[in-house]
């Protein structure tokens, strides 16, 4: 039976079963970290909230600095592979207009920043991003690692093929700013 | 000294939702004074809810809504919101800038700073009733707006305080307009030590140290 599980806020969340999708409904600040194995057929997604755990470590899928080693333990501990991981990111929006004082409205670009420092670390570069700008995002990982990305007022649409075979494995360095706002970098190749 | 979320009595939450009524009504009360109809409200909802329990509490993750967000420090931090869905912020902006009923149809930068100011004077007006309620010094920030996904606009909020807690006792006043689709949600999130400052302010504070 396909599965789908939903990955709310702190959490990971890994599936190997034929048919079955990870969905991030409703990022907003947050990032939803895709991530995938083509051999093993192993899909993760973390729902990252904040950059820096600051050493607590309860609920590392809370953090971007504790979530990235976390969602790739659990991943290889269902047979995946750090060297075969491919990443894609969605979210890290700013959605609030007239930012208030005191209150931390920029932390969606500082996601992004700090889950690719994590990855990074990993030897991992995200092989396609959509974040920052101000739309809020659900995202969708599929068991053949197709990332899926809705923005309200757009069509939905394929931001990565992490199965692809014709894509070399992790290495891709494409980067991008996130305070400069959207960034689409779709591997699908062009029916 | 905080309060264990978990061990809040029944009592504790009863006063909660005194707050939460008196906030609620008193900003319900400059709405209906503002649009000139009357406003009902339900009973309010105290909680303890996770991230992702707060960010999904209206159902409907991906269903548009505008969200007005004000920060709030001083005395006892905390945060408040006012939150709508998408048809009832046209309902309200047809109200707001005289115009026929159904005849917003979309909200745009005049509309949504219509809803901003609004928001601001209904956060503003819940915040001054627990101000004077409980005789704690409360400042506001400047409000924020956000229209989007229900849950992205609720999780953007949520991220503030985020860091604290696992979980964060939330009072939700539900309110509506009684001959029309208007509706909205006063969300009230007091940090957890400002809970204890509140129930201190409030003469509870022998049941929260002995509980």
């Amino acid at each position: 039976m396909a599965e789908t599980l939903m990955v709310g806020m702190g959490e990971v969340k890994i599936t190997r079963s034929a048919g079955g999708v990870l969905i991030a409904l409703g990022l907003g600040s947050c990032i939803g970290v895709c991530a995938y194995d083509p051999q093993a057929r192993v899909a993760g997604m973390a729902h990252v909230v904040l950059p820096d755990s600051a050493g607590n470590t309860e609920v590392p899928g809370k953090f971007a600095d504790t979530a990235i080693p976390f969602l790739v333990e659990a991943m290889r501990r269902e047979g995946a592979s750090v060297t075969r991981i491919r990443v894609a990111l969605a979210g890290g929006a700013q959605l609030f207009r007239h930012q208030g004082t005191g209150a931390r409205l920029d932390v969606g670009p500082r996601n992004a920043e700090a889950v690719q420092a994590a990855l990074e670390r990993l030897n991992i570069y995200p092989v396609a991003m959509d974040v920052g700008g101000s739309a809020g995002r659900t995202v969708h990982l599929y068991h053949d690692g197709v990332v899926r990305v809705k923005t309200i007022g757009q069509p939905e649409r394929d931001l990565a093929a992490l199965g692809d075979p014709e894509r070399a494995y992790g290495g891709n360095t494409f980067r991008t700013n996130p305070a400069q706002g959207t960034a689409v970098v779709p591997l699908r190749k062009a029916a | 000294m905080t309060i264990a979320l978990e061990n809040l009595s029944e009592i504790h939450t009863d006063v909660l939702r005194e707050v939460g009524n008196i906030g609620a009504g008193n900003a319900m009360t400059s709405l209906a004074t503002m649009l000139d109809c009357k406003v009902d409200m339900s009973v309010p909802r105290v909680s303890l809810m996770s991230l992702s329990e707060f960010a999904q509490m209206t159902g409907g993750a991906e269903a548009l809504s505008v969200g007005i967000y004000m920060p709030v420090e001083g005395e006892a931090p905390g945060h408040v919101a006012f939150l709508l869905p998408e048809q009832a912020a046209m309902r309200l902006v047809d109200r707001l800038l005289g115009r026929a009923p159904g005849e917003t149809t979309e909200l745009g930068d005049l509309e949504c700073s219509a809803l901003m100011e609004v928001g601001n004077i209904l956060t503003s007006s819940h915040l001054m009733a627990i101000c004077d309620m409980t005789g704690l010094q409360l400042l506001t920030c400047p409000p924020a707006l956000a229209y989007d996904m229900t849950a992205a606009i609720l999780s953007s909020i949520a991220v503030n305080f985020a860091s604290l807690e696992e979980r964060a006792v939330t009072i939700v006043t539900r309110i509506e307009e009684a001959s029309d689709t208007m509706e909205g949600y006063f969300i009230y999130v007091p940090e957890p030590e400002s809970l204890m400052r509140i129930l201190r302010a409030l003469g509870m504070i022998e049941q929260v140290t002995h509980g």
